[in-house]
């Protein structure tokens, strides 16, 4: 995540997640991300990073290819309710919106890598938010 | 014989015609493709956007924004609140995908920019009902309610009515943002015309 001067990162292993920035000593905690996508269209995903977790669900399509993507190329998850935690609080998957999307790197039978990048904030004095992801998911 | 091709071929026809309308208020029968209707530079005629946020004892507050091509008229349910500013809502839509939103709400003036797509046909969703549009570039803040980005950079619309110079979009009651019990939700209405 790259803001106004200074950079986060978190890395996942399946189980935990190494939190370092150019700010704080690095932090070490639990991580876990499920997520289920259902061929009516529908999804659902939990995730807890550093004590928050966000349940929800929701909506997913792919995109129909305008411009420089393919079709299908990406996904785009938009969510309708929220089961537990908030859409804009600690969790990353959700890219703190409740529309995001992720282009499609890898779709296996029982492997998924996805990633996501862009601005998700800027203010009136044009500082801005960035936030880039990879995640790679099993069956 | 003849007259059997000949219905065949209609009632085919017929299939065909009326599987290209996908919002309600589309036309029924169109020589241009969605893409091609949906790029051009569009100005907003009308709109209306309904803000409701509901906070952590669940009252329920409605922020109601009436739009019409240079201004509009703003109202709070239960209260007096009530005034009526300037306000211009300009889109630019290429066929490569590129989109870049000009508006103006009082003295806040943004322009962005970024990608459109359409979204495609899983679920109820019909094949290219839908926009997405992600922006990545802003003047200005990009996290108000009442713009036509919803406050956020990754958004999407229900194509109600795509016609080659007159476009309604809108979404219902979309959650936008839940945030310490606060949430917010908008419904909204744009028509566009060329």
């Amino acid at each position: 995540m790259t803001t106004d001067g200074y950079n986060e990162a978190y890395v996942f292993d399946g189980s935990n997640v190494k939190y370092t920035t150019t700010l704080y000593y690095p932090v070490s905690a639990k991580y876990v991300l499920n997520l289920t996508i259902l061929k009516d269209g529908t999804f659902t995903f939990k995730e807890f990073l550093f004590g928050s977790t966000l349940e929800a669900s929701g909506t997913w399509n792919f995109n129909a290819g305008v411009g420089k993507t393919k079709k299908k190329e990406q996904v785009n998850f938009s969510i309708d309710d929220v089961q537990s935690g908030y859409t804009y609080g600690y969790n990353l998957f959700n890219r703190y919106e409740v529309s995001f999307v992720y282009t499609i790197r890898e779709l296996r039978n029982k492997r998924l890598v996805i990633n996501s990048s862009g601005k998700i904030y800027q203010n009136s004095k044009g500082k801005y938010i960035t936030l880039s992801t990879d995640y790679i998911f099993q069956q | 014989m003849k007259k059997i091709i000949t219905l065949g071929t209609i009632f085919i026809l017929a299939l065909l015609i009326g599987s290209c309308k996908k919002g309600e208020d589309d036309p029924f029968f169109s020589l241009h493709t969605r893409k091609a209707r949906l790029a051009g530079d569009w100005k907003m005629t009308e709109g209306k956007i309904t803000i409701g946020i509901k906070d952590s004892t669940g009252a329920y507050a409605s922020q109601i924004y009436e739009l019409t091509e240079d201004g509009y008229k703003y109202s709070v349910t239960g209260t007096g609140a009530n005034f009526q500013r300037k306000a211009s809502l300009n889109l630019s839509i290429t066929k490569k995908g590129v989109i870049t939103i000009n508006q103006v709400m009082d003295s806040v003036s943004i322009e962005s920019s970024g990608t459109w797509d359409f979204l495609g046909k899983v679920g109820e969703n019909k094949n290219k009902e839908t926009i997405s549009i992600r922006l990545s570039d802003f003047n200005n803040q990009s996290d108000l309610f009442r713009t036509f980005n919803k406050g956020t950079t990754n958004f999407m619309y229900h194509i109600k009515e795509l016609r080659n110079k007159r476009m309604v979009l809108e979404n219902k009651e979309e959650m936008i943002l839940l945030k310490n019990g606060i949430g917010v939700y908008i419904t909204s209405q744009y028509t566009f015309v060329q």
